[in-house]
């Protein structure tokens, strides 16, 4: 979305233009959630997380002086609210337990990529992101879906760019490894001899 | 070696997060959200309020308090606390009540209005954490 619809769009929600709140949750209401569902792992939880975050946003726009992107901002919202709601609800994000490992072949689960379905290929990431834990989940759904830079995912996450950095190539190496894990060794062979 | 492997598995999730998308929240969750919110804001300011102490406690009360009140008037005039006639024996504390020339009636009645106003201020204290609580001013 450019500066100029930001700033429209913004203008609007202050005047307290409820199409303009409409607007604001059609463009983004996918990206808060994944970023909800990402952190507390619980669909119902991230639906009611994300339509805090919409409410929370309306009711603060006062607040957004244009510093950074108004999705930025909301994604700030969005992610410090998961926060609160874990926090208060006492929940322990349920993440996979199994140890961090290096990629040992990545030729080979590079192969068996590429010769997966599309629908099948969308639901193992999909298991993979769901089964990270929350920071790294947020850090890779930024850099990727919405393309946001070291320094706006620092923005978000209000830690360093240098820490968004490390963070970014950690997740990305869990990513990998539990990738390589989720594809089992039978699937691996199976694909490996086409 | 460790750089190039580094860069093929980062090339690796490039690959793979090409084929992720966002997840898709189903159902008609703009109009929940709009909906929630003028729930928000048509909602009164103040909640009815209910008196944390009936109206049948404060009418025992307060005919209890009128009780004593005509009681100690019309009553025994004579009325004198055990404790502080048994304690003047052991201790010399009577002086202290005799330079007080406040007859028994007005002890009583004293002591009738200190419970009242214990009454009050108990239910100050309690109206307090009970408008903090609604009103979410705690944590």
């Amino acid at each position: 979305m450019g500066q100029h619809s930001d700033q429209h769009l913004t203008q609007r929600l202050k005047e307290g233009d409820k199409q303009a709140l409409r607007s604001l949750i059609e463009l983004y209401k996918h990206m808060v959630y994944t970023l909800a569902l990402r952190i507390v792992h619980n669909e119902e939880d991230a639906e009611e997380v994300s339509q805090d975050t919409f409410i929370k946003a309306y009711q603060s726009i006062e607040g957004f002086k244009g510093d950074s992107k108004l999705s930025t901002w909301l994604y700030r919202i969005a992610y410090h609210r998961s926060l609160d709601y874990i926090k208060k609800n006492k929940r322990k994000p349920q993440t996979t337990t199994l140890e961090w490992e290096e990629v040992s072949n990545i030729q080979m689960a590079e192969k068996v990529w590429d010769h997966m379905e599309a629908m099948e290929k969308r639901q193992v990431i999909r298991r993979a992101l769901g089964k990270l834990p929350g920071e790294d989940g947020v850090i890779l759904s930024l850099f990727y879906f919405e393309s946001l830079s070291l320094k706006e995912i620092s923005g978000v996450l209000n830690i360093s760019v240098n820490s968004v950095k490390v963070k970014l190539h950690r997740s990305r190496k869990r990513l990998a490894a539990l990738l390589e894990k989720m594809m089992d060794k039978q699937t691996i062979s199976s694909y490996a001899s086409k | 070696m460790q750089a190039s492997d580094d860069k093929s598995w980062e090339r690796f999730i490039d690959k793979v997060m090409q084929e992720a998308e966002p997840e898709k929240l189903t159902g008609d969750f703009t109009e929940n959200v709009l909906g929630a919110l003028d729930a928000i804001e048509n909602a009164p300011l103040v909640s009815g309020y209910k008196a944390p102490i009936s109206r049948m406690t404060w009418l025992v009360l307060g005919v209890v308090f009128a009780g004593v009140l005509v009681w100690s008037s019309l009553g025994s005039t004579s009325l004198q606390w055990g404790w502080t006639s048994r304690l003047s024996t052991y201790l010399d504390i009577g002086s202290l009540f005799e330079e007080l020339t406040l007859p028994a009636l007005e002890y009583t009645s004293l002591y009738s209005i200190g419970l009242f106003a214990l009454f009050v201020l108990l239910q100050l204290v309690y109206m307090k954490r009970l408008f903090d609580r609604r009103f979410g001013l705690e944590g």
